[in-house]
């Protein structure tokens, strides 16, 4: 038995006691589930973020029927909406029984590029023409919420990503150079990081925004976003780091690794940023949440993902107004989305935290 | 029969404490011979671990080195830059701790970080390098090998992480290093054990060492010199059997008197 535990590393037993919570499991589940949506966007997506069908503006999601005239179990079908104008001119949807649609698995549709270079046609499901398919309804434009969340999904949830890896990358290295060495550059690099942190992050974040070109294009624009982003969580990141940094610095295989050779920056980063990683994977994880809402609310407001590109920040500025969410609530999906990811990513780090840290650990037996 | 390969000369190091100056070395005179084994024996809190760093300009910062040379093969090492010291530390001059559990990384594989030295000094492929060090250890006496490069410090019993230490230390082929009471925290057999490695090592390797210890008996046996020090002063340096039979110092004679 004893044999056993030694031969357990520590992820292994982190592992094990992330398992316990049932919650933060399925939080992973879902997250995993995201994230492998927005991969695979293209294949799982019905349409491309770009096909529009004005007929149908504002379409409510399609029934999937199971059965058949005769209540009987079938291969399920949609019908197409027509719709009339009721007094108000609002248009008013109904199904057009005339011909059913069966919905085929690996139906052949809109060509696109599967993940970025493989020229494929083949979506994981889809109606035949002139059918279309709106599992959760269509925008202002008749384009597919569907589909938009997905490819959407890939510029929402992977500005978190890089935001938090770049915005870690600076403040890992600045806490671990300001601790490590002290005096001067840490007394200058922390006052740097304390003007970063006076401004409110949310209006560093316009400001910044307001620097950008115009001329740029969606693709320079994500960039930007994601590099304004990053600006804003370094550093607080980086004077915990310091902290850590500073009592690893009087550690005796720091000593060991300069009377090996190792140069300062060496040390830095072999021998104490790794001493602040189950630190950083928390704070990683609960600040992921952070990106995502900055991109969304940058979006909402206009200022970040331009349409026709889909953000789920930019899909819901159509929520903005109460009357379109009062007669097409699932233009709210979006939210819904963001919602189940940021809590997703809290329940993560904050479960992460109590099974990484050893100080709970001993707490809980 | 050997020339000086380390010759330190009026070494002094004082610490500053907020308005005065103390020296915690004064005018230190040290040499190390080449292929020889120098005990520097002297009470706690003598400066016998500050001579060693400063030989690796590893100070802590509020100490100051004031004046005197350090010259190792003839190049004083209170000269060179910051940068320059690199390629010295581990590949020329390296050091052995008195803890080895604190002086390796809890959180790497001890085999990973003998590794590192050859990372920073040799150009070894990756394949060859894992085979070296299972050499090294092998060298140093380490039962199983292969086992202890897989191991967390924590894992290996004192012994074994005291050998490991010096398996790093020796893993660059330096010509010398610095020993600060390598087996103050190992019992009587094992403490006999490192003593034997330590012959060993110098013969196989051509090595010098600057055995620090506060233990006059380990030296007696093991050290070719002896240099006493006391209260931050060398008072004494001469070959084993001679100060072991005529100490010219008071100081010496005591030290022995509490020997025997
Ligand atoms: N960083 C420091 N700041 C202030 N004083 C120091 C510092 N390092 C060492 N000293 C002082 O220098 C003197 C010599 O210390 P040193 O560690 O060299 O002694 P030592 O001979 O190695 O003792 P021991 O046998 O206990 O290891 C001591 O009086 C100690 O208080
Ligand atoms: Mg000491």
């Amino acid at each position: 038995m004893s044999k056993q535990r030694k031969s357990k590393t520590q992820f292994q037993l982190a592992l094990e006691n992330y398992k316990k919570n049932g919650f933060a499991v399925l939080c992973l589940v879902i997250l995993i589930v995201l994230y492998g949506g927005a991969i695979f966007a293209d294949f799982f997506a019905p349409y491309t973020y770009l096909s529009e069908s004005r007929d149908n503006s504002y379409a409510p999601p399609s029934k999937v029927h199971f059965f058949d005239e005769d209540g009987l179990i079938t291969r399920p079908y949609v019908y197409n909406r027509v719709f009339h104008f009721d007094e108000y001119k609002r248009r008013i949807y109904e199904e057009d029984l005339s011909r059913a649609y069966p919905i085929r698995l690996f139906h052949k549709g809109e060509e696109y590029k599967f993940l970025g270079f493989i020229p494929m046609d083949t979506h994981l499901f889809g109606v035949e023409e002139p059918g279309m398919l709106y599992l959760f309804g269509a925008d202002s434009r008749g384009r597919d919420v569907f589909s938009r969340l997905l490819y959407g999904a890939r510029i929402s949830l992977s500005i978190g990503l890089i935001g938090v890896s770049i915005s870690f990358s600076i403040g890992l290295l600045v806490g671990g150079i300001a601790g490590y060495y002290g005096g001067k550059i840490d007394n200058v690099l922390m006052r740097l990081c304390e003007m970063f942190m006076m401004v409110p992050g949310f209006y560093l974040m316009l400001a910044l925004r307001a620097a950008v070109p115009d001329d740029f294009n969606s693709f320079q624009v994500y960039l930007a976003i994601v590099v304004i982003l990053s600006f804003i969580g370094w550093a607080s990141l980086a004077r915990i780091i310091r902290g850590m940094s500073i009592s690893l610095r009087e550690r005796e295989y720091v000593l060991a690794a300069k009377a090996m050779g190792m140069t300062d920056i060496q040390i830095i980063i072999k021998h104490i940023l790794p001493h602040t990683v189950s630190y950083s994977i928390v704070a990683v994880m609960l600040s992921i949440p952070g990106y995502i809402l900055g991109e969304a609310a940058l979006s909402l407001l206009g200022l970040g993902i331009q349409d026709p590109l889909a953000s789920w920040g930019n899909m819901l500025s159509e929520a903005m107004a109460i009357a379109h969410i009062r007669l097409h609530p699932w233009i709210l999906m979006p939210g819904v989305l963001i919602f189940l990811t940021v809590m997703s990513f809290n329940v993560i780090g904050d479960n992460l935290r109590d099974c990484l840290d050893p100080l709970l650990k001993g707490e809980k037996k | 029969m050997s020339e000086i390969l380390l010759d330190i000369r009026n070494l002094s190091v004082s610490v500053r404490e907020s308005q005065y100056k103390k020296n915690i070395l004064s005018k230190v005179n040290l040499q190390v011979k080449g292929q020889n084994i120098l005990g520097l024996v002297g009470g706690s809190g003598s400066g016998k671990t500050t001579i060693g760093l400063s030989i690796l300009r590893l100070l802590a910062p509020a100490l100051k080195t004031e004046e005197g040379v350090i010259l190792f093969k003839g190049n004083d090492l209170l000269k060179l830059s910051r940068k320059d010291m690199c390629p010295i530390r581990g590949k020329e001059i390296s050091m052995v701790f008195q803890e080895p559990l604190y002086a390796f990384n809890p959180v790497f594989r001890v085999g990973d970080q003998i590794e590192e030295v050859l990372i920073y000094h040799e150009q070894m492929k990756r394949k060859e390098r894992k085979g070296y060090v299972l050499n090294l250890l092998e060298k140093v006496g380490i039962p199983d090998p292969k086992r202890a490069m897989q191991s967390y410090s924590h894992q290996l019993s004192g012994g074994l992480r005291q050998r490991a230490m010096i398996a790093q230390a020796i893993a660059a082929n330096p010509n010398l290093i610095i020993a600060d009471e390598p087996t103050s925290n190992l019992d009587v057999t094992r403490q006999a054990q490192i003593m034997d490695l330590f012959r060993r090592l110098k013969t196989q390797l051509k090595l010098s060492i600057l055995l620090v210890t506060h233990d006059l008996g380990m030296v007696k046996h093991l050290a070719d010199e002896i240099a006493v020090i006391k209260d931050g002063t060398v008072v004494e340096q001469g070959e084993t059997r001679q100060v072991f039979n005529r100490p010219s110092h008071l100081y010496t004679c005591k030290l022995l008197e509490a020997l025997s």
